[in-house]
């Protein structure tokens, strides 16, 4: 049986997309959350993209990799991805999985994850 | 038995020091990564300098775990800075062959500090030369 995964929802305010996962993310979920995020930013033209995973509390090496290539492909599209909320744990078993999020910033927590979207933003528009 | 627990100190709103003293093995390293990243959530730390003045010596495994800490730091948002590096630490590192690519170093911890402050848009000023200029604007 084919379970329909569960979407991410993803919002949009101004000119950045928001994503907060609140579930664990599986394999199809990730997925699928890779291709509606990369919809929406070529939909919107979005120019900064943030992803906040506080609520995950372990990724896998499959998961790390999607991360890492959904952040490659969103600057191919001319969208920066800031990455917030990350839990000691998953810090940890990223470092140790050797998956460093090139090209990633990350916040500690969504109010600088927006701080450090808007100083990317000024600095590009310089 | 557990290590004496190195110390994680919040000399700042949002920098942190931990300095490390004394031999480290594997489970001390490991224990010294852990309650880092703790701190930097409980204190919401954006800065982190590591003083390595206290380490006796290195050897391919603390900078390993040394490197690890930086990254995953790193991936929690926070800027990690390495002070203290002494000649013979520095001379085995090369011996060694690491690479501290991308890792920021600052001489000791002074200057660990003034580069946290630059990077928090802070500057520390004398008090009677900041009297001086508030007196100048006003008139």
């Amino acid at each position: 049986v084919i379970q329909e995964a569960p979407r991410i929802p993803i919002l949009q305010v101004e000119s950045h997309l928001i994503a907060s996962v609140q579930t664990e993310l599986h394999d199809l979920a990730a997925m699928q959350f890779k291709d509606d995020l990369l919809q929406r930013i070529y939909e919107t033209k979005a120019c900064g993209v943030l992803i906040d995973l506080t609520a995950i509390d372990v990724v896998d090496s499959f998961i790390a990799r999607i991360i890492g290539d959904l952040a490659d492909m969103a600057r191919l599209m001319g969208a920066t991805v800031v990455v917030t909320g990350l839990q000691p744990a998953v810090a940890i078993t990223l470092v140790e999985l050797g998956v460093e999020l090139r090209g990633v910033v990350t916040a500690l927590n969504l109010e600088k994850g927006l701080a450090a979207l808007r100083r990317l933003e000024a600095e590009m528009s310089r | 038995m557990r290590e004496l627990p190195t110390p994680i100190i919040q000399v700042w709103e949002e920098v942190l020091v931990v300095p490390l003293v004394g031999e480290i093995d594997a489970q001390r390293a490991a224990g010294v990564m852990e309650d880092l990243l703790q701190g930097i959530i409980t204190h919401q730390a954006s800065i982190v300098i590591i003083d390595v003045t206290g380490l006796p010596m290195v050897d391919t495994y603390i900078v390993y775990h040394l490197m690890q800490t930086v990254k995953a730091a790193g991936l929690l948002g926070a800027r990690s800075v390495l002070v203290g590096i002494g000649a013979e630490v520095a001379l085995t590192m090369i011996q060694l062959g690491v690479n501290l690519e991308g890792v920021e170093t600052r001489s000791n911890l002074q200057a660990g500090i003034e580069l946290a402050f630059d990077a928090l848009d802070l500057q520390v000023v004398s008090k009677s030369a900041h009297h001086a200029n508030v007196e100048a604007e006003q008139t």
